[in-house]
């Protein structure tokens, strides 16, 4: 049985989880804005559900949705109101529905146990509804059942042997006919040997509402679920649509034997319509399961809201049938064909530097001519393969935001806080990669920011403030990055009592806190082993602490700022690439290799001369725009010839990324400003192709690695640097360079599981001649320029 | 008589044989996907002295490591007979600067004996075994032991 259904499975569980995050999402609109649309809309999922766990035989997960769905008819036809304790019910429901389908995909079954929560709910509808007496209209049958979970009332109608219409579908079917509409009839007949009947009917009603308007099917609904059908029926469908087209939708469907179409027309009998304007046909198909009376009192109520929706109703049927028209790929493929763009964009790179070379050593002759157009039409081509391809693997940062007004919800309530949690962005789109690992640091950040940020009520009110508080989550692009800002109208953070806390826990010096500047000083909580809460919570506390969360985003290539004001809230800005597997970076050279920097951490390239070089506390820096940066000379960080032991690199690996501090004492951090160069870094000017920097790669790689220079850099103070400023953590260093390349795309390669992490490099990347660059983590760079201080010191 | 070339076949060891500091070793040929002449390799910052880099393999990154100098071996010169075997296990893709190779080699099962300490030099940890080729003895790799990953080890 079990193998017979496994071929489902995977159908059943992608729609449930759908449905699951609808209810999710909807439930929680409803708590604020309960309206008759939205209910419908809760409604036919929970229906669905419940459909389509019965069919699989998860008997457990049916009761509970069963249970659910007439709680939400119950609120449909207002006998029932949303109150918080109902809210929460249904979200217990939710919960437990969730972690059956996740057990589920792990395992086929479900074992988990939903008879407390189904009969905490039929409590619910009992208490509630009172002993709506049965039988007696308008009683909905299914909410009038609180003494049966097991048996659903709608089950045991006989299956309908026509299609007798109500008076409600009547009048949908005439409201149709007005509107220009055909009526078309469907015999669907599914294959002899067909095992899931009910899906494959499931599954063909879902693709005939793509194509049109259900109003009626022969046996009803109900039937269809519990297979009470033999290997045929039929479906009444309201649609612009052909003929043709229809029956291809219900052709589509695995196992369908054969769909035959008719044009309907209603009975003559039919009496016109006395009873409630005509209202559009699409709620009718879920209103129609059940027995014409109850039908009938369940379309009143629902009719007037419903009507006033024709239009919005009219744009769903046009996005349901803008859908039909993607196509599902599995994700590996995509990751596949990136891939192998990838290799692409570095043969592409490869072809154009050896025409170059060719160029200069053969006389110009028409194929040296045929041969750059053709080089160049391949890299035009490469480039917008590559832009489509990392296009299809974008998905809406709503994907990984949807799962947060919940949590922000709860968390709050858990917490007696009163919070309005503002999503906005939701569409900015983003690369699957990145969408997979930002949802933790953000749930994170959210949670510090309602328990942390947010204050109690009463507190609110004394400041002067409005009692609920406000947190902000936004996306938006910028330039070829992604910006993500968690902001709260919350008590915000005082850097006097951070660099308090700090020394309080041995975290820093007490001079050491003293020299940090207000902004700084807010980087102290991304220090290792620091909470502002006097109170560890079970919110916060739970699991990781902010300097997780930041050299987390930081492994990503992300710039985390953060923006205070005592009593007026905090702003958290996130800025990270669109795309993990392919970023711009600056090419340098450092002691005979060639380095990549990500260019979201680059700031600016300067030159300067090593007399401008100054020793202030064993730290060396220069005088910057008035502001003191900084120096890590990137020969010393990344020399060659000096093995390092296994035991040394466990070493740098574990030291903390925030051993900074220490080592910057007066510079004032701003806010990453807008990269600017100065004449100095003409290298490094912008190029839309890399030919320019390629040309410049093969100057420099003449350039001997003299390591000896560095030794002796205090003999020649004219001597020029490079010098590349980059942003961290809210601080600006200057990391010298030998020269500097270019800027080029580089696709990220991964050193492999041999290698480990290396500190300093997150990856590597192929050039255009086939060497291969590492790419600078720089991260990572500064945490190895400080401990080797840390060395030099100690020795 | 099939069964019986089958049972044969089972009981003996398919090598591809190299030469490392005068000795032959070898290492089943199950893990080797290629053999390749040195070329450029991009040297790694703060890897341990074994790492030699990692060279672009025909779009792919693989790190390379100087087997003699893993084995605790003493150092040679690279000469034109110097190979990269590209070797495989699990997940690890990593190539081995061996100083050249012989070919393949089939060892019975029988002739190959547990390490012993005739092998002098190298860390008795990274031989599975000894085997005898005519004439010659073939010191058998235990891959598990020579690409292992230091960090990986120590975390």
């Amino acid at each position: 049985m079990m193998d017979d259904m496994s071929q489902y499975l995977g159908v059943f569980l992608d729609e449930a989880t759908e449905q699951l995050e609808l209810l999710e999402r909807d439930i929680l609109l409803l708590e604020q804005n309960p309206s008759q649309e939205l209910l419908n809309g809760i409604f036919r999922a929970a229906h669905t559900l419940k459909g389509s766990s019965r069919a699989m035989g998860f008997t457990a997960m049916g009761e509970l949705t069963h249970a659910m769905e007439d709680v939400f008819d119950q609120l449909r036809q207002n006998k029932l109101t949303v109150t918080r304790e109902l809210v929460d019910a249904l979200f217990a429901g939710l919960d437990m529905l969730k972690a059956m389908t996740e057990e589920i995909a792990a395992q086929g079954a479900t074992e988990l146990d939903a008879s407390e929560l189904t009969a905490r709910l039929r409590q619910t509808l009992e208490q509630k509804t009172g002993a709506a007496p049965e039988g007696t209209p308008p009683p909905a049958p299914a909410t009038a059942s609180p003494e049966t979970t097991a048996a659903d009332p709608e089950d045991t109608a006989p299956p309908v042997p026509a299609f007798t219409l109500t008076d409600a579908q009547k009048t949908a079917v005439q409201e149709a006919q007005r509107t220009g509409l055909t009526l078309l009839t469907l015999q669907v007949r599914l294959a002899p040997d067909c095992l899931m009947k009910s899906v494959r009917a499931m599954m063909v009603l879902q693709a005939l509402e793509q194509v049109g308007t259900l109003l009626a099917t022969r046996p009803d609904e109900d039937a269809l679920d519990n297979e009470e059908f033999e290997n045929h029926f039929d479906v009444l469908i309201a649609t612009e649509r052909e003929d043709d087209a229809v029956a291809a939708a219900a052709r589509g469907v695995n196992e369908v034997q054969d769909v035959r179409v008719r044009p309907f027309t209603l009975p003559q009998d039919t009496p016109a319509t006395t009873g409630p304007a005509p209202e559009p046909a699409a709620p009718s198909r879920r209103e129609a399961r059940n027995t014409p009376p109850v039908v009938d009192e369940r379309r009143i109520d629902a009719g007037p809201e419903a009507r006033g929706k024709s239009p919005e109703e009219v744009q769903k049927i046009a996005a349901e049938k803008k859908q039909a028209q993607t196509v599902r790929v599995d994700v590996t493929r995509l990751d596949t064909l990136l891939n192998l763009v990838g290799e692409l964009v570095m043969d592409r790179n490869r072809i154009a530097q050896l025409c170059g070379q060719l160029s200069l050593q053969v006389a110009a002759n028409d194929i040296l001519d045929s041969l750059q157009e053709t080089a160049a039409h391949v890299g035009r081509i490469t480039d917008e393969l590559q832009e489509e391809i990392m296009k299809a693997r974008m998905l809406p940062i709503s994907n990984v935001f949807s799962r947060f007004p919940r949590m922000v919800r709860d968390l709050a309530q858990k917490l007696n806080k009163e919070v309005d949690f503002l999503v906005e962005g939701g569409e900015t789109e983003l690369d699957r990669s990145v969408i997979e690992v930002i949802g933790d640091p953000l749930i994170h950040m959210l949670r510090n920011s309602v328990d942390h940020g947010i204050e109690l009520p009463e507190e609110r009110e004394q400041a002067g403030k409005p009692r609920i508080g406000t947190v902000r989550l936004a996306a938006c692009h910028a330039e070829n990055h992604i910006v993500i800002t968690i902001e709260d109208d919350g008590r915000g953070m005082d850097p006097e009592k951070l660099r308090a806390s700090a020394v309080k826990k041995g975290l820093l010096t007490e001079e050491a806190a003293a020299r940090l500047s207000d902004r700084e000083a807010l980087n102290i909580i991304f220090m290792p082993g620091f909470s502002t809460a006097k109170v560890v919570s079970d919110v916060s506390g739970r699991g990781v602490g902010m300097d997780i969360v930041r050299s987390n985003l930081q492994k990503l290539g992300a710039q985390i700022d953060i923006e205070s004001r005592p009593g007026a809230g905090s702003r958290f800005t996130i800025k990270m690439p669109l795309t993990l597997a392919i970023i711009r970076g600056l090419l340098v050279h450092v002691a005979g290799g060639v380095y990549a920097m990500p260019l979201a951490s680059v700031v600016e390239t300067i030159r300067i001369a090593e007399s401008d070089i100054h020793l202030v506390n064993h730290q060396e820096v220069i005088m910057q725009r008035g502001r003191v940066l900084p120096i890590i000379r990137l020969r010393e960080v990344f020399q060659l010839d000096q093995g390092v032991t296994p035991a040394e690199r466990a070493l740098y690996m574990m030291e903390p990324a925030s051993a900074e501090p220490v080592m910057d004492p007066d510079a004032p951090a701003e806010a990453p400003a807008k990269r600017s160069r100065r004449s100095g870094a003409r290298a490094a000017q912008r190029t839309t192709r890399s030919s320019a920097a390629r040309k410049t790669t093969r100057a420099a790689s003449t350039e001997t690695a003299d390591v000896a220079v560095v030794r002796e850099r205090a003999s020649e103070p004219d001597a020029v640097r490079y010098v590349v400023i980059v942003g961290h953590a809210g601080k600006h260093y200057g990391l010298m360079v030998d020269t500097l390349i270019g800027e080029q795309e580089v696709v990220i390669k991964t050193l492999g599981k041999f290698l480990g992490e290396i500190p300093g490099i997150s990856g590597a990347t192929i050039l255009g001649d086939g060497r291969v660059a590492l790419i600078m983590d720089i991260n990572g760079v500064v945490a190895c320029a400080a401990a080797e201080k840390g060395k030099v010191h100690a020795a | 008589m099939a069964e019986v070339v089958t049972d044969l076949d089972e009981r003996e060891e398919q090598l591809v044989a190299f030469q490392l500091a005068g000795e032959t070793y070898g290492v089943n040929i199950f893990h080797i996907n290629e053999i390749i002449r040195l070329r450029e390799i991009t040297q790694i910052p703060r890897t341990p002295p074994d790492t030699e880099g990692v060279i672009n393999l025909r779009g792919k990154i693989v790190p390379i490591i100087d087997l003699r100098k893993r084995l605790g071996l003493p150092p040679g010169e690279h000469t034109s007979g110097t190979r990269v075997i590209i070797v495989t296990l699990d997940e690890y893709t990593v190539g081995l600067i061996v100083d050249g190779v012989n070919g393949v080699l089939r060892i019975p099962h029988a002739s190959i004996e547990p390490p012993s300490e005739l092998i002098s030099g190298v860390d008795a940890d990274y031989v599975s075994g000894v085997g005898k080729s005519g004439e010659d003895l073939v010191i058998l790799l235990n891959l598990q032991k020579v690409l292992r990953v230091p960090v990986a080890a120590a975390a």
